[in-house]
């Protein structure tokens, strides 16, 4: 029996029509039933009151801009903030994001077993990497058996999400809605900032925000390099400017970006500093994107023309993000845009190599308005259950969101004493006998607001906590943060390409200036309008 | 390879070219790997003054090692790496070759619906959702057999041995059948003797294959626990990887230096680096197969 080269190639030839038609023809289809996920038109369930945890005292407070609490030291007498046992002794499954490798199984795990003792459950958890989140959500939304927990955002927004959590999760407002949310009281002391970014789906709350800093995108700097080239803190666009060409020497550079960042979250503090909008501003109730502003066009012309000046690493357009921090520990470079977390990392790095700070906005005329970040990692929602079972499931995540200074806080952060970590006058050490020592990334589940403390490197941790008071207080919110638009969810990714493209061409010389405009044409009527339109309805129901 | 009679004796600079040449080429080859052993033997420090690659360490270290191998979350990986590498193998090679065998045979019934059937996965993926639906929906979630069963026969390989087996002259089933062989004798005593370097070079695919796969069982296990080495080892390599809105603490538990991610891509070579020499003679035999007809 054989195969002629005919028949072959017909098999092909079909398959290549298939292929090509069947997802025209899938197309056509209207891709299932929709959930009205829109918040316009809706009653809206009211924001779960914030309610301050009475912790232990910090030694610089928070403020009502978002500045962190710092904790030079780790206290000595912790408070017990769950009195009762959570769970009722039965599995409880959850799905989360991982960045690390994989943590030991329960068997081998002494941390998670006594987590599990605290929580009353049986925790099972799925840890996705990072890299497979987007696919591996997608199976498990497309399947049935969905896990009880479940952490979604992380950066990713999945297809259709809002529809997915309306029709497959559990609808929480009247658990966590107004006063309700005071039976959780660790859910209670998370920000408000932090519920808002999460949003509202059809009027209705869904998730537990995973808090995080309003900080975004900033620049790390060596300070010791730029007291060294004469540059003030509080410095001009042109003392900026001159400061980096100072640095720009030999094999040495003023700054420097990675490939995934220079047309995109790289021009966040220039932008910020030109005082240019934070995505959108909102005028007379019309969302106006920062894209088309003369203050954004500033900011990108002024990183071209840096980068014309070669303050710029040369490589710039093709470094990875770790390798580029790496020049930065080096001192290769001084000044790199990096996620506000990296400061937790570039401090004990460097050491006593050089002054690791966070720069403050350079005055370019007008009062910069540094960009905030959406103020949460993710957020965690339930499948549908039986109300008990939902209530269980908040006090298991009221557990995990108990806050710095706490023993729920140390167990599920730093493990059991004695065997995972040692305590001195110097705080904790953890005992890392290699691998990865740690249990699931809890924290993933739920979490306290965040703090400010660096074990061993106060210094660095006041100037965190001194560059938050400055920044922070002029910093501008994202308006479109916590409203939904289903143009963003489909085409958002590959709109916002479109001007990360653009922007990195024009940066880099290989296009001219002029060509923004076009480019935040084709954005505007590939889908940029419709978005703004979207926001703009979802606004005006908010009641914000 | 000796030299053709009438191909005169090359002139000594041509000699010296082709030897700088090959020098040349060797270089460019193994320098970086070079640069990875080095790398994944130096310190934290030194990589990081050095830019983050080490061409020779000034004092070597095995932290690195330590830290990948200690704690035995590795160690189980390649465990369950090898096992699942051994018995997928093992099972896609005996399916294989029978199938193989079968549809080599002419005038087996049903054997052009069966190839079609085959050639039918080959030309339409199913994607990766129906995938894990059909897994899930056979109870293979969380089980190492979702790891196996779901890729056991790979068409391009089947089709492969197909080639090579009916490029079997007849006249040697024909002698066995008058000997009074059946179908399963042949193949043992006959088919399978000769087809040793296509079988190496398959046994090879599917080996590396099983060996390399780390997605499906992201996908498919839930328990980290029974990941394969690969899957672990992506982990380390793909840390530090920048994270939009990360908090200060949780940043600080991410980035693992250059040594260690070197490290672990020594580690996942060195079975890979074992095997090949052992198999090579049948590889470079086999990779022809099935590309030259007659």
């Amino acid at each position: 029996m054989s195969m002629d080269r005919r028949s072959l190639l017909k098999l092909t030839g079909l398959a290549a029509l298939v292929g090509t038609a069947g997802p025209a023809l899938v197309a056509c289809g209207d891709g299932g039933a929709k959930t009205d996920v829109a918040n316009a038109g809706k009653t809206l369930a009211p924001w779960p009151t914030h309610v301050d945890f009475a912790g232990p005292k910090p030694d610089m407070p928070a403020t009502d801009k978002g500045v962190q609490n710092l904790f030079t030291t780790y206290p000595t007498q912790l408070t017990q903030s769950v009195k009762e046992t959570p769970g009722d002794n039965t599995d409880v499954t959850a799905i989360i994001i991982t960045y690390e490798p994989p943590p030991k199984d329960l068997a081998g795990s002494p941390i998670w077993q006594a987590i599990n003792k605290a929580l009353g459950i049986n925790l099972k958890v799925t840890v996705v990497p990072d890299a497979e989140f987007a696919t591996k959500m997608a199976t498990i939304m497309a399947s049935n058996d969905l896990p009880d927990i479940i952490m979604l955002g992380a950066g990713y927004v999945l297809p259709r999400e809002a529809d997915f959590v309306a029709s497959k999760c559990a609808d929480l407002s009247d658990l966590i809605s107004g006063d309700n949310i005071k039976a959780y009281p660790n859910l209670a002391n998370i920000p408000t900032y932090a519920w808002q970014a999460v949003g509202r789906i059809g009027g209705r709350l869904y998730g537990l925000p995973i808090e995080r800093p309003v900080a975004g995108n900033s620049l790390l700097v060596n300070r010791t390099l730029l007291q060294g080239a004469g540059a003030p803190k509080d410095w001009t666009k042109d003392q900026f400017a001159a400061a980096l060409k100072t640095l720009t020497q030999g094999k040495k550079w003023g700054t420097g970006s990675a490939r995934e960042a220079l047309g995109g979250s790289h021009q966040i503090y220039h932008a910020g500093s030109f005082a240019a909008p934070n995505n959108w501003k909102v005028e007379n109730g019309v969302f106006v994107s920062t894209y088309g502003t003369d203050e954004y066009k500033a900011a990108l012309e002024f990183t071209s023309k840096l980068w014309s000046e070669k303050v710029y690493y040369p490589d710039s357009s093709s470094t990875s993000q770790v390798d580029l921090e790496t020049l930065y520990y080096n001192g290769t470079v001084a000044s790199i845009t990096d996620g506000f977390g990296t400061y937790a990392t570039a401090a004990p790095t460097v050491k006593d190599g050089f002054v690791v700070d966070f720069a403050l906005p350079f005055n370019a005329g007008k009062t910069p308005t540094p960009w905030q970040g959406t103020g949460i990692f993710g957020y965690t929602v339930f499948k549908k259950a039986p109300v008990d079972r939902l209530k269980m499931l908040l006090r298991v995540c009221n557990y995990l969101a108990a806050p710095f200074g706490t023993t729920e806080y140390e167990l599920k952060t730093f493990g059991i004493e004695g065997t995972d970590f040692t305590r001195d006058a110097n705080g904790i050490t953890l005992k890392t006998s290699g691998g990865n020592p740690l249990p699931p990334p809890f924290r993933y589940i739920a979490n306290g607001p965040s703090i400010i403390n660096l074990p061993g490197q106060n210094d660095a941790a006041r100037r965190l906590y001194d560059w938050e008071a400055a920044v922070l207080p002029m910093s501008i919110r994202d308006p479109s943060n916590g409203l939904r638009s289903a143009t963003q969810t489909e085409n958002g990714a590959k709109l916002n390409q479109l001007l990360t493209d653009a922007a990195t061409a024009i940066t880099t010389g290989r296009q001219p200036l002029s060509s923004w405009d076009a480019a935040v044409k084709s954005w505007k009527s590939g889908g940029g309008d419709k978005i703004a339109a979207e926001f703009a309805e979802e606004l005006k129901s908010s009641g914000s | 390879m000796t030299r053709p009679a009438w191909q005169p004796k090359p002139t000594p600079p041509v000699q010296a070219l082709k030897a700088i040449t090959l020098i040349v080429i060797v270089i460019v080859v193994l320098a970086p790997l070079l640069v990875v052993i080095s790398t994944s033997l130096a310190g934290t420090e030194e990589v990081i003054a050095k830019g983050g690659w080490v061409v020779w360490p000034d004092h070597i270290t095995f932290a690195a090692y330590r830290q990948v191998l200690s704690g035995g979350v590795v160690t189980r990986a390649t465990v369950v790496s090898v096992l699942v590498t051994v018995v997928g193998t093992a099972l896609s090679l005996l399916c294989t070759v029978t199938l193989a065998y079968a549809l080599a045979r002419p005038g087996v019934f049903g054997g052009r619906a069966v190839l079609l059937l085959v050639l039918f996965t080959f030309l339409f993926p199913p994607g990766i959702i129906p995938g894990y639906l059909v897994v899930q929906n056979i109870g293979l979630l969380n089980s190492y057999w979702a790891l196996i069963l779901p890729v056991l026969v790979n068409a391009f390989n089947l089709v492969v041995m197909r080639g090579f087996f009916q490029g079997i002259p007849s006249e040697l089933y024909e002698a066995a059948r008058i000997d009074g062989a059946g179908d399963i004798r042949i193949l043992v005593r006959i088919v399978l003797p000769l087809s040793k370097a296509v079988v190496a070079v398959v046994g090879l695919f599917y080996a590396v294959s099983y060996w390399n796969s780390f997605f499906n069982a992201i996908l498919y296990l839930n328990d980290s626990a029974k990941w394969p080495v690969q899957a672990v080892l992506q982990q380390y390599v793909t840390q530090g990887a920048q994270l939009a809105d990360a908090s200060v603490a949780e940043q600080a538990t991410r980035n693992a230096p250059h040594s260690i991610q070197m490290a672990v891509v020594v580690l996942a070579l060195i079975p890979i680096v074992c095997v090949y020499p052992f198999i090579q003679r049948h590889f470079v035999k086999g990779v022809m197969t099935g590309a030259i007809k007659g």
